[in-house]
């Protein structure tokens, strides 16, 4: 008979981690592969990360030369020089559903879910339908800790977009858990860092089992309001419940975890503790409590590393195994004159009416963002896992969904795909696709090689051909 | 379905009569000479006529019923290389149409509607400020919670915006944590919320039922049922049989009133077989604190309500002057006014370049924005005539800010109220908090300015650019021979600019004096005077703050309508539809009567239909 607790003696119990105490759902460590290889058919789980970068790319600096194997990075792709091998570049891709309505939140808020939101100032958010990363963690997310993880750097826009007639909401996410259910990204490294590895408390078992009753006794209650709603809240009320139900779903994943025992590879409680010190050092907070307490406004740069960089832990740990990040939201002015060479606002110099100068500041605010990007990547593919490394286990999409931000076009939107996805990515090309294409058929591409089924998304119904 | 009343078919034949006319004179017009380029499909500029097909249909769309018609006036539509043009007789016929709908619209003639609110979810502002009045926390709980989204007019406390997603469930039940045990690590508020302990003549199970039925009522803003109760009182039980103590026992159940779906959102119960309601004296007080307070409604407004009495036009009355100089009241400023003249966005948003702008500090900026607050708060407080937004003698400044705006003798960090001997500074045009929010990280933007005159003062936003508008330089500071403006009035000459752009931007040269951070100042970046000449359409020019204000104060119909429309919007907590535009018309009204004074309008908004009703349908 095969003994489950088998790890408490193949593994060395945790270390005492300094700073940051952790809880995690088992980590795919070397000693643990036997035990693992069991139930997960002797693969890693693959990982999909999107990061998305507003205000579009400078067209003319974006498309590399030649295609298939045979191409040269563009400039603004070429600080993923070292990464060549790794990456799928695409061209010609487009999502149909976004060319109407107005010439941002159309395109932000459908960048995932492949459909045309409902334009409106409030009273009717809708999506119209699911993002792709939460189609993925609504099937591959329920044996982690977190089904998926939202990030970014800005609060979410306020107001109303008076100019277009659209909540400016709409901008600030592109992750939605149903078509009227937008996630919002949490902005506050700390208050990430300690959601994803928080220290148990002591007696953690208690606690569990007090959250459970207080979110049992809240759920019967809001189960009786049901009935006396109308739709509008009624709709309101069902989203309240199906967020308690996975809050509960977490609390039993963690005293699973904890049951089995906390076995952490070494390496990666170091890297977590250095994360925790880098988050201090950036937010430059007296205490952990202001920390946490603050809105993070600190070195845009450092910022979007840590996020990453939380991203990639994130992965690791298997705390998660889809997540998303927002460098900015859509329309963003975030000020990029902490670049060499750069004046002025994001969304302002994007539209940049074809100046040779404007061009030459935009071109850089995209290269910028391509940089971060080709660091997490480096993170990624120091990280070992079995015979490969955490990339190859892994696709990280980066892009954009429109191309000019000057013209707002929602054609050829620029789109990067990193990691091999445990052999079912091909990766080292350019694709260029017919013109036309369904972003979305990527997606279904994507989510395919996820061992996620869909049959349709957006304007697609079938996945990108050769991926593989 | 449910059976329409007689009055209610009434009403609505008297409606299709009415549609039938705009159907039959209107319509036909619109069908023929606007659909080409203004249907469905193409819409342009934004605009689609397609759904003018009724009365409803244009009460609906009311926004711009008023522009089209002078559009057909003044013959600007349909363009000059349209294939087909309408006579003379076609155009003064469509055109007193449409005037007869927007008057039928402001009059009210049309079954009236006190409208639907969807369930609202405490926003954080709201949560922070509950949590403290209930518990008596002075930290603020949602701190980590996201920030909310804006629906309607532009408020981030419509219920429609906001969610409740997982993340912020689980903060929810984090910050719970949080404020009970802040409540049992102070036996001074520990006493305030356990109210009862158990004696000989009182069981631990009484005692326990007292202290959840006071403080389950008062956190769900109501009543508490027993169907409610009982599940906490078996929590409590199941924790004392298991050992707890009488005040541990209670821990948890009192945990749960801070998740519990009563708290979290303001229901406002239905009332079936009513087309529409008064609604209760416990939903009334809610609406009147988290309108005035944003925050939960304090002793007095629950024992009005659970005397019946809060409903009473005098009580109603005496109740908000009370309220309105509570201190609490300055959330009227931080959130109401914060989001409607968007100087909440110097909080975050704004981004002056630190390089450019060395003296914009941390200290600076929270100076400008407690300006902003401590003016509408002011306004309110000493009842002063809504225009002093406009213009004003005085405003409020610390050290910091007087030295910003040369302003001489003011000394040490507190705010306080300064007499203006210069005109152009007064009133919120002049704020900095205004004037850096419209700018850019290196420059001014008199487009922007001049658009948040317009959209934010006036409540007439400009259509949006096209597609390939282009925009100016980042930064003024250029070698180039043209100068900033110059090369902004050259933007405007291309014919697909000039429309719009000719009544946005002089709003803004006039602003020109006031630089990115809000100084004054006589030369531009790059050491040019500065134009601020401005001529607006119908050759009305003004070149400095003071004249432009002049110019807004003797034409206030809109900036009057935009305020009661905006303040209506936040105090109902939802997108305002076509049948509140009666309702508006009349708070201007009575605001006139009443000198215009800002209590007057906060006074005419509790008292009005949509305040106190609910009704079926939205």
């Amino acid at each position: 008979m095969s003994n489950l607790n088998l790890n408490k003696w193949l593994l060395p119990r945790r270390s005492f981690l300094r700073g940051a105490g952790a809880t995690l759902a088992l980590p795919f460590l070397e000693s643990m592969r036997p035990l693992l290889a069991a139930g997960l058919g002797g693969s890693y789980p693959v990982r999909i990360g999107l990061l998305y970068m507003p205000n579009g790319v400078r067209a003319d600096r974006w498309t590399p030369e030649g295609d298939g194997s045979r191409f040269k990075l563009s400039p603004i792709l070429s600080p993923l020089e070292k990464h060549r091998e790794d990456l799928l570049i695409f061209t010609g891709l487009q999502n149909k559903a976004s060319f109407t309505g107005d010439g941002h939140y159309v395109k932000t808020a459908g960048w995932l879910t492949g459909t045309t939101i409902t334009k409106t100032t409030g009273s009717d958010i809708n999506a119209n339908g699911i993002s792709m990363d939460q189609i993925a963690a609504a099937q591959i997310g329920n044996s982690t800790k977190l089904p998926s993880l939202e990030l970014g750097t800005e609060p979410i826009t306020s107001g109303i977009d008076t100019n277009v007639n659209y909540t400016r909401l709409y901008g600030s996410h592109i992750s939605w858990k149903t078509s009227t259910v937008p996630l919002p990204c949490e902005i506050n490294p700390r208050v990430a860092f300690d959601r994803l590895f928080r220290a148990p408390s002591a007696n953690a078992g208690k606690q569990a089992s007090a959250d459970k009753s207080v979110l049992d006794l809240v759920q019967s209650d809001a189960k009786r309001l049901q009935g006396k709603l109308g739709t509008a809240d009624k709709q309101k009320l069902e989203q309240y419940l199906e967020s308690i139900r996975e809050v509960e779903r977490r609390i039993e994943q963690e005293a699973a975890t904890l049951g089995a025992g906390e076995n952490l590879p070494a390496e990666l409680l170091k890297q977590m503790d250095a994360l925790d010190k880098r988050i201090s050092k950036g937010m430059g907070k007296a205490s952990r409590e202001e920390e946490l307490n603050s809105r993070p406004r600190f070195d845009h740069t450092e910022h979007c590393r840590i996020m990453t960089e939380l991203m990639v832990l994130a992965f690791w740990s298997d705390s998660t195994r889809v997540a998303s990040f927002m460098f900015g939201n859509d329309v963003t002015g975030r000020n990029f004159s902490f670049l060499d060479g750069v004046n002025g606002g994001h969304h302002e110099i994007s539209h940049h009416s074809n100046d040779a100068t404007k061009l030459a500041q935009y071109e850089k605010i995209n290269r910028w963002h391509v940089e971060q990007y080709a660091g997490m990547l480096d993170r990624m593919s120091e990280i070992k896992e079995g015979d490969g490394t955490l990339l190859d286990h892994s696709m990280i999409a980066f892009g954009s969904p429109i191309r000019d931000g000057n013209a707002h076009d929602p054609k050829n939107v620029p789109i990067v795909v990193a990691g091999k996805a445990n052999g079912g990515l091909r990766t080292g090309r350019h694709i260029v696709s017919d013109e036309g294409t369904p972003l979305c058929s990527l997606w279904m591409g994507l989510l395919d090689k996820a061992g996620v089924k869909t049959g349709k998304l957006g304007d697609a119904t079938t996945p990108l051909r050769n991926l593989g | 379905m449910r059976c329409l009343t007689p009055i209610a078919l009434l009403l609505s034949s008297g409606l299709l009569a009415a549609q039938d006319r705009f159907a039959e004179k209107a319509a036909p017009f619109l069908q023929k000479y606007c659909y080409e380029c203004h249907d469905e499909k193409e819409s342009k500029g934004g605009i689609d006529v397609h759904t003018l097909t009724s009365t409803l249909g244009a009460y609906k769309q009311h926004q711009f019923l008023k522009s089209l018609a002078s559009q057909v006036e003044n013959r600007k539509m349909p363009p000059r290389d349209a294939e087909e043009h309408p006579s003379d007789d076609e155009r003064k016929a469509v055109v007193s149409e449409l005037r007869a709908v927007l008057k039928s619209l402001e009059e009210g003639n049309f079954p009236r509607n006190p409208g639907r609110p969807t369930v609202r979810r405490l926003n954080r502002n709201e949560y922070n400020l509950t949590v403290r009045e209930l518990f008596g926390i002075d930290f603020q709980a949602g701190r980590e919670f996201p920030e909310d989204g804006a629906g309607g007019e532009g408020f981030d406390n419509v219920g429609d915006s906001l969610f409740v997603q997982p993340s912020l469930l689980e903060k929810y039940l984090a910050a719970s944590k949080k404020v009970i045990e802040s409540v049992y690590a102070s036996p001074e508020r520990k006493s305030r919320v356990i109210l009862m302990t158990p004696t000989e003549k009182l069981p631990p199970d009484k005692a326990a039922r007292g202290v959840l039925t006071v403080q389950a009522s008062l956190a769900f803003r109501r009543k508490v049922t027993d169907e409610e109760l009982a599940p906490m009182l078996a929590l409590f039980q199941k924790q004392l049989a298991a050992g707890a103590s009488y005040e541990d026992a209670l821990r948890l159940p009192l945990q749960s009133l801070l998740v519990h779906p009563s708290f979290l959102f303001r229901f406002e119960a239905d009332q079936p077989g009513k087309t529409e309601w008064r609604i209760s004296d416990f939903e009334l007080a809610s609406r009147l604190s988290y309108f005035l307070w944003a925050s939960m409604p304090d002793r007095a407004l629950f024992k009005l309500a659970n005397d019946g009495k809060l409903s009473d036009p005098a009580v109603l009355r005496s109740e908000v002057l009370r309220m309105l100089a509570d201190p609490k009241a300055e959330s009227m400023s931080r959130f109401f006014a914060g989001q409607w003249l968007g100087f909440d966005e110097l909080r975050e948003v704004a981004e002056p370049d630190p390089k450019r702008y060395p003296t914009f500090t941390p200290g600076l900026r929270s100076a400008m924005y407690r300006e902003s607050v401590d003016f509408f708060s002011n306004l309110i407080r000493a009842n002063r005539p809504v225009l002093d937004l406009v213009a004003a003698d005085y405003t409020f400044v610390n050290e910091e800010l007087a030295t910003h705006y040369g302003i001489a003798g003011v000394s040490g960090p507190q705010m306080r109220k300064v007499p203006l001997t210069d005109p152009n500074r007064g009133g919120i045009i002049g704020q900095a908090s205004i004037l850096t929010t419209t700018s850019m990280p290196l420059r001014t933007s008199p487009v922007k300015r001049g658009k948040w005159i317009l959209n934010n003062l006036l409540g007439t936003p400009p259509p949006p650019p096209p597609p390939n508008a282009g925009v100016l330089p980042a930064d003024d500071k250029s070698a180039a021979k043209l100068s900033f403006r110059e090369q902004l009035e050259q933007h405007r000459k291309q014919p697909n600019c000039a429309g719009c752009h000719e009544k946005i931007d002089p709003l803004g040269f006039g602003l020109e004096n006031f630089d990115a951070i809000g100084r004054w100042r006589s030369t531009d970046a790059n050491g040019k005077p500065v134009d601020s000449m401005a001529r607006l359409p119908g050759d009305i020019t003004f070149s400095t703050p003071s004249e432009l204000k002049k110019l807004l104060l003797e034409s206030d119909e809109l900036f009057l309508r935009n305020i009661a429309r905006k303040m209506l919007a936040y105090a109902l907590g939802r997108p305002l539809e076509y049948y509140d535009e009666p309702v508006i018309i009349d708070l201007v009204k009575k605001l006139r009567q009443n000198d215009l004074k800002t209590q007057s309008l906060i006074l005419s908004i509790v008292e009005s239909h949509p305040f106190q009703n609910r009704s079926a349908k939205r």
